[in-house]
């Protein structure tokens, strides 16, 4: 009786070590993420900066009837849309012709160095270029991510049980299909989370585009973080608060189909 | 009081980069139309007050201003224009590398804003919050200041070479450009160019491009917090500032202690009462007289010819610089400029 009940104290002990070690990650959680999230869905319904004041819809129905707010919404999708699946198409082709050899590797940890380089080394080059200012900012995206993303899945790749292949090739399959249905599914949640992690880089690109055009840029690459940036910079907390709300939710939405959609696929 | 954030807020045009066009379109200052009722406009200076309109209220109570003067001797300024005077210098000295065309005393990055302002020639304009599309004033503002840039590197280097030697600017340099205090430099200049030159000083401002009419600037201004609880004692702050007598001991002036001009009437020209009668700062062998009776004079009328007054908007003033820099700096056609200057301050206003 007494070893069980020994057993059962030190489990609840376990139980209590797992939550202790999990706390800083809630307290930071909470205080970083979600309240922080929470105060900001609160301020939107407030008609003025500083002392919060219900002002009911205000902010939103002054927001929906911006044109130039709606400009920012698509633009901000637009962008990141074209930005992302370019940068997948050619982070497939890479991870298809590359393998894991050596100099490979080599050359891909050389690719990854733009995205830990200062943005106003490729600003100064985009600008001699004179192309239109949404190329520049697909070419930057792409110029600065590219390399990470192929290294990220090649370091993947690594660890994929080298059976299937053999298995594979015993059978006579191509190089094509072995890619498309061993390595790519076994791939799928690296993939997703570079999904997950691209929209945040996405966001992360204003600094070269602010470097580049400024504040007020072009209309066809005035995004949601420019509004965002001058909402704040002129102290209008209540109209960023909106505008943030309203641009979570295509995020969250895509966040959220992305880590349910391809749980069915994974090998891992 | 407001519990969040002070109940007055005070600002300085020079020396900060506040948008005050943005800052008052926020909902972050009080509308003090009400407040506006109770004051006794014929004390102040109207065309001055009425800076203090953002989007047809008054957000900003104007404290002092100023204007961009222009010095020069006599000979130099031809006719009423000095527009036209400055033109016809610079072509003058043209081939002359011992000359320079002019020093520019602004503290204001944002040229094009700036002379735009002075000019009439704005696109925005904050008392209504709506773009205003004046090609052809602006194209003439810029044509100028393209004149301005293609003399800035030979007057540099002019400037740079009598850097503290007035005597020495003052012969080589047609012009003086001074954003700093009017009611300082006029005296100021009027003893350094008979003692150095041994001509009689003659100040000028840009006027506006339709008429004669002159635009001040709002140096120092202040507004109130819309969170505030106490908005009649907020109101009774601003007031007295308004009406101090602070700004009138000229004798100790240093450049760290620029004296603007007030907005009240009577301060004002209590001021010019005193520069008439004060000596002004010493240094090394340099004593500023008292003004003399003509420059007081034209210093009494000077409000009269006072039409119109903004608050500096430095921050728009960058996005104009960015969108003319390169038709001002790198040749490119006037037009693409103009386009894209619309098209960002539409974005301005409208987001």
């Amino acid at each position: 009786m007494n070893k069980g009940r020994d057993k059962g104290e030190l489990q609840v002990k376990r139980e209590m070590k797992k939550y202790l070690f999990l706390l800083p990650n809630v307290i930071g959680m909470l205080l970083f993420y979600l309240l922080s999230m929470g105060y900001c869905f609160l301020y939107a319904f407030s008609s003025k900066a500083g002392r919060f004041s219900f002002g009911g819809l205000k902010n939103y129905i002054s927001l929906f009837q911006s044109a130039t707010f709606f400009m920012a919404f698509t633009n901000t999708y637009i962008l990141m849309g074209i930005c992302i699946v370019s940068l997948f198409l050619l982070t497939i082709v890479l991870e298809y012709v590359l393998d894991s050899s050596a100099l490979h590797l080599m050359l891909l940890m050389l690719l990854s160095v733009p995205m830990l380089l200062p943005p106003n080394l490729i600003t100064s080059y985009a600008v001699d270029l004179q192309l239109s200012p949404r190329i520049v900012l697909v070419f930057i995206f792409i110029w600065k991510y590219l390399g990470f993303h192929v290294f990220l899945l090649k370091m993947a790749e690594m660890g994929m049980h080298t059976e299937w292949m053999d298995a594979a090739l015993l059978d006579h399959a191509s190089k094509w299909q072995m890619f498309l249905y061993i390595r790519l599914p076994y791939l799928f949640p690296y993939i997703r989370f570079l999904l997950i992690f691209d929209g945040v880089c996405f966001f992360r690109l204003f600094r070269e585009s602010y470097l580049l055009y400024g504040q007020y840029p072009s209309d066809e690459v005035y995004t949601m973080i420019h509004f965002f940036f001058n909402n704040f910079q002129n102290m209008n907390y209540q109209r960023l608060a909106a505008a943030a709300v309203v641009t979570l939710v295509p995020f969250m939405v895509w966040n959220i189909f992305l880590w349910k959609a391809g749980d069915q696929y994974e090998m891992v | 009081m407001s519990g969040k954030g002070p109940d007055v807020l005070l600002f300085n045009s020079l020396y900060s980069d506040t948008d005050p066009y943005k800052l008052a379109s926020s909902g972050i200052l009080l509308d003090l139309d009400a407040q506006m009722e109770t004051l006794q406009r014929a004390d102040y200076f109207e065309e001055i007050l009425d800076a203090g309109i953002v989007n047809g209220k008054q957000y900003y109570i104007p404290l002092s201003w100023n204007v961009l003067q222009v010095y020069a001797t006599e000979d130099k300024v031809t006719g009423n224009n000095l527009y036209e005077s400055i033109l016809q210098e610079a072509e003058k000295i043209a081939d002359d590398t011992s000359l320079g065309l002019s020093t520019y005393q602004f503290f204001r990055d944002d040229w094009m804003n700036l002379f735009m302002e002075l000019g009439g020639s704005q696109v925005l304009d904050a008392k209504t919050g709506t773009l205003q599309d004046q090609k052809e004033a602006v194209q003439k503002t810029a044509e100028f200041l393209k004149v301005l840039y293609g003399k800035q590197e030979q007057s540099n280097t002019i400037g740079m070479k009598y850097n503290n030697d007035f005597a020495g600017a003052l012969t080589h340099m047609s012009f003086m450009v001074e954003n700093f205090s009017m009611l300082t430099h006029v005296r100021f200049y009027e003893t350094l160019y008979l003692r150095n030159t041994q001509k009689e000083m003659a100040m000028s401002v840009f006027t506006r491009q339709d008429d004669d009419g002159v635009t001040a600037q709002v140096i120092n201004y202040g507004a109130i917090n819309a969170n505030t609880q106490n908005v009649e004692a907020a109101w009774e702050f601003l007031q007295s500032i308004m009406d101090v007598q602070a700004s009138v001991n000229f004798a100790r002036t240093q450049t760290e202690q620029a004296f603007y001009t007030p907005v009240n009437v009577k301060g004002y020209e209590e001021c010019v009462r005193q520069l008439t009668i004060q000596k002004g700062p010493t240094g090394g062998k340099l004593m500023v007289g008292p003004l003399s009776t003509e420059q007081g004079d034209m210093l009494y009328a000077f409000p009269d010819r006072i039409t119109e007054a903004v608050i500096p908007n430095t921050t728009f003033g960058m996005i104009v610089q960015e969108c003319m820099d390169p038709y001002l700096q790198e040749g490119v056609a006037f037009d693409t400029c103009y386009d894209t200057l619309l098209q960002r301050t539409n974005l301005y206003l409208s987001e």
